[in-house]
């Protein structure tokens, strides 16, 4: 039976191989359990935050810097037990998930502010977020929780607002249930 | 998390491929408005559909903001009104048709379907009535659509009906002179007329259907169009790189084209479920069906002939046509029925000319004609859909061709329709226009039938064939 997770625990460090195994294998010594993984490369840095479950003789603090150790050089390590990070969430209780698109050219520099303190005014909540900018200019794919309330139209406006004040910008936001119906199966052409 | 790139092939088919739902519809059955006072017929029929729909309108407009998608057209189908109103007269009729018109403008819908009936082994009383009254219901109201099935596999063509029809039809043309005719664009005759069809002008809510229904038709000739033009492209460019010097379309085989098809149709038609079943939760009532047809609009990216063109047809018409919508068609179902357990209505090509401005555009070069879109419909499609003739085209003409077209449908084991909108005052080679979604053409040419012909005359029943006879 796995034993409930108590503590969140992330590490940044420059990506090499094995660091995954690595930090498994920290855990592993210890009997700490990672029930959920999130794992992701953003130039040339590797991210990781484990969702483990610390057992009572374990200090945590010395577990992360342990951790942050076996990761490799230039790595670092910070915690957050799970009861504070599920008390700050402050999820609404009926809330809807949205999936935010923004493309805009590559001389709009203000339009991330724009949109995130647009969300972050209404209390829509970010659950996942991508953006990348290149020479084309800024691509970006947000999931977020709204409340069921109302709160849609009044962002959506704002949303288009926005989009419309900078020529070349493109903001949406719809349901996320769209993006998994067209995207739910992923047909894979054989080869000749 | 749904991969980035999946998310932006998604916004492009919205934004840029004109992907839309071309018509949710709801289904409404009137059996319980059966009253033997006309005017109390009347009073329930619009009150029932006030009371229905009364906020069908407002939740496909929340769903268009919710998910970002347009819903082209809201539309009602009812009961066939000839079992509806069984035991009344033609002046009934027109008031029951008066009464759907005024329905339909209650709830802010365009159009409403199901004044029809079902006559393709005998008329009923209530159904000659229904049939009589079309030139005035149907040109005196702006909203009303109706239809008559005259065949079906099962039964063979009612060739009487078929005469019938061709004199109503033009009847309903002449009766709408002053808009050239169109109050017959607002009419379909039917082999085999499945009892979901969200597609207007023949849209009904038939027998079995429940007491109301939403039914979807999906769209997306667009979005099909620019994913076969970007595969082929891609195609080439590789057979390019790869310095074979083959021709251009060498990296492309009819096998990826048709995957491509399956590729794109699956999630056309799984945007069609989401929202029809999200509609159908809103109203609290059953979700129907999805309907795959690809229907084309005037509109320049959204069109079946464009689609042809993307496939290598570049003269819609000309040979390779027939093969080539057989492929769309088949390909298109395969996609939509892995995506779906709930498809449903017509699922055909549609090759309306006059509502298809590549195919409009083929009819006026000569390439398509009307003995080619009737061999087209043999394979795939619905049907002679939207096709503009001459208003003195002889009633023994417009008989045959609606007979070889209802024999189609009856032989295939099939849906086959025409929309036969002849044009008074107007001769093949001249032009017409109704505008918006009805679009506009050359009026087609239609070899005359001699005045002394008999086939049709015969009248009587043409029977049902052999495979019929399944049990």
């Amino acid at each position: 039976m796995t034993a409930e997770p108590t503590h969140l625990i992330s590490v940044l460090t420059p990506d090499h191989p094995g660091i995954v195994h690595a930090l498994v294998n920290v855990l592993d010594a210890h009997g700490a359990g990672a029930d959920e993984i999130s794992q992701t490369v953003v130039a040339g840095a590797f991210t990781i935050t484990l969702v483990v479950s610390v057992p009572p003789d374990i200090e945590p603090a010395s577990l992360a810097t342990e951790l942050a150790g076996a990761a490799g050089d230039g790595a670092s390590a910070s915690l957050l037990p799970i009861a504070a990070a599920r008390a700050a969430t402050g999820s609404p209780a009926r809330a809807e998930r949205y999936l935010l698109t923004a493309i805009t050219g590559n001389d709009d520099e203000h339009a991330l502010i724009a949109i995130t303190r647009a969300v972050g005014d209404r209390r829509g909540n970010f659950v996942d977020f991508a953006s990348q900018r290149s020479e084309q200019g800024l691509r970006l794919v947000a999931e977020l929780e709204l409340a069921g309330d109302g709160g849609l139209t009044d962002l959506q406006d704002a949303l288009s607002e926005i989009a419309a004040s900078v020529p070349g910008r493109t903001v949406r936001l719809q349901h996320e249930r769209l993006f998994a119906a067209t995207s739910e199966v992923a047909f894979r052409r054989l080869g000749r | 998390m749904i991969r980035t790139d999946a998310v932006f092939d998604t916004l492009r088919m919205l934004q840029e491929e004109k992907l839309d739902v071309r018509t949710a519809t709801l289904g409404i059955d009137l059996h319980d408005c059966a009253s033997r006072d006309a005017g109390t017929l009347a009073e329930r029929i619009r009150a029932k559909i006030t009371r229905v729909a009364g906020g069908f309108v407002a939740a496909t407009t929340r769903l268009e903001r919710e998910y970002g998608i347009p819903i082209v057209n809201r539309r009602i189908a009812v009961s066939p009104i000839a079992q509806v109103a069984a035991g009344h007269d033609t002046r009934a009729l027109v008031a029951v048709a008066r009464a759907l018109d005024a329905a339909a403008a209650d709830v802010g819908v365009d159009l409403i379907g199901g004044y029809g009936a079902h006559v393709q082994k005998a008329s009923t009383k209530a159904a000659e009535a229904l049939i009589e009254s079309l030139p005035e219901a149907l040109s005196t109201t702006s909203r009303v659509c109706g239809y008559v099935q005259v065949a079906s596999s099962r039964t063979g063509i009612n060739m009487d009906a078929v005469n019938l029809m061709a004199r109503t039809i033009l009847a309903i043309a002449h009766a709408d002179a002053a808009n050239e005719g169109f109050a017959a664009a607002k009419l379909v005759v039917f082999a085999n007329l499945p009892d979901d069809n969200p597609f207007m002008a023949g849209a009904t809510h038939g027998s079995g259907e429940g007491d109301a229904t939403i039914n979807i038709g999906v769209s997306g000739p667009g979005v099909v169009q620019r994913a076969l033009e970007r595969l082929v492209q891609q195609a080439d460019a590789s057979a390019a790189a790869g310095g074979g010097g083959g021709a251009p379309g060498d990296g492309a085989t009819l096998s990826d084209i048709a995957e491509e098809i399956k590729l794109t149709a699956f999630r056309i038609t799984r945007v069609g479920e989401l929202m029809g079943r999200e509609l159908a939760a809103a109203l609290h009532v059953p979700f129907g069906i999805v309907d795959l047809s690809l229907a084309p609009t005037p509109a320049v990216g959204d069109s079946i002939g464009e689609i042809l063109q993307a496939m290598g047809i570049l003269r819609i018409g000309t040979p390779g046509s027939t093969a080539a919508v057989a492929m769309l068609n088949d390909a298109v179902k395969k996609g939509g029925a892995f995506a779906s357990s709930s498809v449903g209505g017509l699922s055909g090509a549609f090759i309306p000319v006059m509502e298809d401005a590549t195919l409009a555009a083929a009819a006026e070069a000569g390439w398509l004609t009307v003995d080619k879109l009737e061999a087209m419909t043999s394979v795939c499609s619905v049907g002679l859909d939207m096709l503009p003739v001459a208003g003195d085209l002889s009633p023994t003409t417009l008989a045959g061709l609606m007979a070889d077209e209802m024999a189609i449908g009856m032989i295939n084991g099939k849906t086959t329709a025409t929309r036969i909108v002849p044009v008074p005052g107007k001769k093949a080679g001249e032009h017409v226009s109704y505008g918006g979604l009805f679009g506009a053409s050359m009026i087609m040419h239609v070899r005359e039938n001699d005045p002394n012909d008999r086939f049709a005359a015969f009248g009587g029943r043409i029977p049902a064939p052999l495979h019929a006879l399944k049990n």
